[in-house]
């Protein structure tokens, strides 16, 4: 005997009752904590109540996303982090926007008086704003009173080097090059010797910000006088 | 800099925080494993992707997918700054892999779950997790927070249904 004839044959108030004390259980029926008994009535009214087999199916995808979370994640919800962060995030960017233009001022102030050459190449308009990190500072100096600091600028096209270096060894001419993560080099700028062996120089590289690992000073034959690596502090 | 910059620069970074800093944080703890550098790390990132939004390329792919491969960068960067020093340049050369979508997806879902669980009452998340998360019958369940079963019946139906909805919202469910 059907399910569907035995409806026909009862009130329909107290089938209405049914249906919805059914639906009811489809949840723990889902979650797999009913009786099998309790189970076995529910499966035979899904047989003949289509609304009620829909209802299950939006139901169905539940328990395993609700195997992702622990029973703590469940209970204390998700462990977010602390209330600061936002604060520190909104400071942190203003500082930037604040170092950005003290260092175009000083930039610019110093751009007339560069005791070195200068190679500088912009193929882009100035317009855009660009991203500066001054994330590299001198690392294992070949000679130990070489001092200085590369600023990295970041634009659409590569990345602007501005370097500061003191105390070079004596030599015909510099090189400044960009190194890529994948080892890829690019010559950034040349340099010819200085009276007090100090260099300012503005070189430029095709290779973007993120995927500049280092920059290097290397004298015409390619020895290595100086490396500028991300500051790990 | 002017009132109205900060402004816009408040209103811009509150934005991407409500929206990343939870999954972003999850993510976060995974690699580096301590609350301290995993907050740093997602200050690093909030900070880059604001700094750096205009170079994201749909082309490339998702805007979460780019938004957790700097995540990953910037937890990497941590990893590292913590070895031993001086660095050794092989080190640097092996670039950090980009998040798969699936596993980006995975994090914010668990996210949304998380969050969504938080949104239901009390009752209703009680019995689900009792019923699901601790394993209980439905008797047993009654028993342990002393109401009828046909209570524990509706509250974990009428909770899954309430949970479904909040996840239909966010579209982790269809």
């Amino acid at each position: 005997m059907s399910t569907e004839h035995d409806r026909d044959d009862v009130d329909p108030l107290d089938a209405a009752r049914g249906h919805r004390q059914i639906r009811e259980q489809l949840g723990t029926y889902v979650l797999g904590a009913l009786d099998p008994d309790e189970r076995l009535e529910v499966e035979q009214h899904l047989d003949g109540c289509t609304a009620c087999r829909d209802e299950l199916a939006g139901l169905s995808s539940l328990p395993s996303l609700l195997d992702r979370l622990t029973v703590e994640e469940a209970v204390a919800g998700p462990q977010g982090p602390p209330a600061g962060l936002l604060d520190d995030v909104v400071v942190r960017i203003d500082r930037h926007r604040h170092a950005d233009r003290r260092l175009l001022r000083a930039w610019q102030g110093a751009a007339a008086g560069l005791a070195a050459a200068v190679a500088l190449v912009l193929w882009a308009p100035w317009q855009a704003q660009p991203e500066l990190d001054a994330l590299v500072a001198p690392s294992q100096p070949i000679a130990a009173p070489i001092v200085g600091e590369a600023q990295l600028l970041a634009w659409e096209w590569g990345t602007t080097v501005r370097l500061e270096v003191r105390g070079l060894p004596e030599r015909d001419a510099y090189v400044l090059w960009a190194v890529a993560l994948d080892g890829r080099r690019q010559q950034a700028g040349t340099w010819g010797p200085t009276s007090d062996n100090n260099a300012r120089v503005i070189g430029a590289s095709a290779i973007l910000r993120d995927a500049v690992a280092r920059v290097e000073v290397t004298d015409s034959a390619g020895a290595v006088l100086a490396v500028f690596e991300p500051d790990a502090g | 800099m002017s009132g109205d910059d900060v402004q816009r620069i408040q209103q811009d970074v509150t934005q991407l925080h409500d929206r990343w800093a939870g999954p972003l944080y999850v993510f976060a703890l995974r690699i580096v494993g301590d609350r301290e550098a995993a907050e740093e790390v997602v200050q690093d990132t909030l900070v880059k992707i604001w700094r750096s939004a205009e170079r994201f390329d749909p082309q490339q792919g998702s805007f979460e997918t780019w938004v957790f491969t700097i995540a990953r960068n910037c937890a990497t960067d941590r990893l590292r700054r913590r070895a031993v020093r001086p660095r050794v340049t092989a080190e640097l050369e092996q670039a950090p892999t980009v998040p798969s979508q699936a596993e980006v997806d995975r994090v914010l879902e668990s996210w949304v779950l998380g969050e969504a669980l938080q949104s239901l009452s009390t009752e209703h998340r009680e019995a689900i997790v009792e019923v699901h998360y601790r394993g209980r019958t439905v008797r047993e369940t009654a028993v342990l927070l002393d109401v009828p079963e046909g209570t524990v019946k509706s509250r974990v139906y009428y909770g899954l249904r309430a949970l479904r909805l909040h996840l239909e919202e966010r579209g982790v469910v269809a």
